[in-house]
């Protein structure tokens, strides 16, 4: 059984946070949600998430909060480990969507350094779902958004819609993340692109 | 052989300038919160130095020293701000969008307009293009948002876990419902004073 819809992204986050209760949103993290997905995502699965924004780090390549903020609008993209063969894969996976998107968004480039998968972070799914704001009213899902390119996708999504609950829930996603990012190793960096830093 | 007057002197001498070493300073200057406080005076121009008063009281000395002057810090959050304008729609993905002229001035704005003694924040800005402030520190977390029309929204979490949220009309602390509550969490030190 998969969500009434076929659109992932924006439409999968809206539909997850209209349901009546957090029973219903949990509810569908125990159900498969894409054709192409392995199946529902395990608690004790570890969830990586590669950051490829240097927006989204600081000078001293700290995470900040905005590397978390599709969860509360169109879903914080991440891979299921177990669907990978090794972080090199993931790696790859992340060098060949970066590639795809930079012809289309040259223009990205004129005043910062372009996307680039830089480090990653991991966590496990029950990580992910037990934080919890005021009230027990958890902060996130995870469901398994598996893409036919990509059946290891994986989206982590704000489960509350209300906007001082959705900034809650990044902010405790970034205060679990921030100290949990593993550079990417020199040996694998993709070829240097011709373009100077910010 | 050896004299008996240098046998009694020798000794001595080391031994004083053993003692010498000892006792001496460390040649790393240091601080004093008093004098820092002192110089402030009720002026905003050295912002830089409320920053250092407030971090000596919370005891994280590791940027005492290495600090860069406050306006080379307030010049580089503008840059940033400065470089955000610049992006153009898909900067970070399909669905991402680039900021307005009128976030980016709220911001501006906004920084400017820190109060006395609140630590410069960290500029960062999200996929659907608004500019953002944040602070992480060890009194509690906050975020400062500027939507496309240039409204500011607030978010504030303390250590304990209690979050608050407010739109604010104008795009300064100063003008927040809960102005008291976001400096007890920034600046602790100017709170307690003002209280």
């Amino acid at each position: 059984m998969t969500l009434p819809f076929g659109k992932l992204g924006l439409a999968f986050v809206q539909a997850i946070q209209s349901l009546p209760s957090q029973d219903a949103k949990v509810a569908w993290e125990a159900r498969t949600v894409s054709s192409h997905s392995p199946g529902p995502v395990m608690d004790d699965e570890i969830l990586v998430r590669c950051c490829d924004q240097p927006l989204h780090l600081n000078d001293a390549g700290e995470l900040k909060p905005t590397a978390f903020s599709d969860a509360e609008v169109a879903g914080l993209s991440v891979n299921r480990e177990a669907y990978v063969s090794s972080d090199a894969e993931l790696w790859a996976v992340a060098d060949s969507r970066i590639a795809h998107a930079q012809p289309r968004r040259a223009s990205e480039t004129k005043a910062f350094r372009p996307r680039q998968a830089m480090a990653l972070v991991k966590w496990t799914a029950a990580t992910v779902r037990q934080g919890c704001g005021p009230g027990g009213a958890r902060h996130c899902g995870v469901y398994d958004t598996g893409k036919a390119e990509d059946v290891s996708h994986a989206d982590i999504v704000a489960l509350q819609a209300d906007k001082q609950a959705a900034r809650d829930a990044r902010a405790w996603l970034y205060q679990q993340a921030k100290d949990r990012l593993v550079p990417r190793p020199p040996a694998i960096l993709p070829a240097q692109q011709d373009q100077p830093a910010r | 052989m050896i004299d008996p007057v240098s046998l009694t002197v020798a000794p001595l001498l080391l031994a004083v300038a053993g003692l010498r070493a000892a006792t001496e300073r460390d040649p790393t200057p240091y601080i004093s919160p008093r004098v820092i406080v002192d110089n402030i005076g009720p002026i905003k121009a050295p912002m830089s130095l409320a920053k250092w008063a407030r971090v000596v009281s919370m005891t994280e000395l590791t940027v005492l020293g290495t600090e860069r002057p406050a306006t080379a810090l307030l010049d580089g959050i503008a840059e940033a701000l400065d470089g955000y304008a610049k992006l153009e729609d898909g900067w970070d993905g399909d669905d991402s969008v680039a900021p307005t002229a009128a976030a980016i001035a709220a911001a501006k704005h906004f920084l400017e307009s820190l109060p006395f003694g609140v630590p410069f924040p960290e500029p960062m800005i999200s996929p659907s293009g608004e500019p953002e402030f944040f602070w992480n520190l060890p009194t509690g977390y906050a975020d400062a948002r500027f939507s496309a029309s240039g409204a500011l929204s607030l978010f504030a979490k303390k250590p304990d876990g209690t979050t608050h949220y407010e739109e604010v009309g104008e795009p300064r602390v100063g003008a927040a419902r809960e102005k008291q509550l976001l400096l007890t969490l920034l600046a602790p030190l100017q709170a307690q004073q003002a209280a």
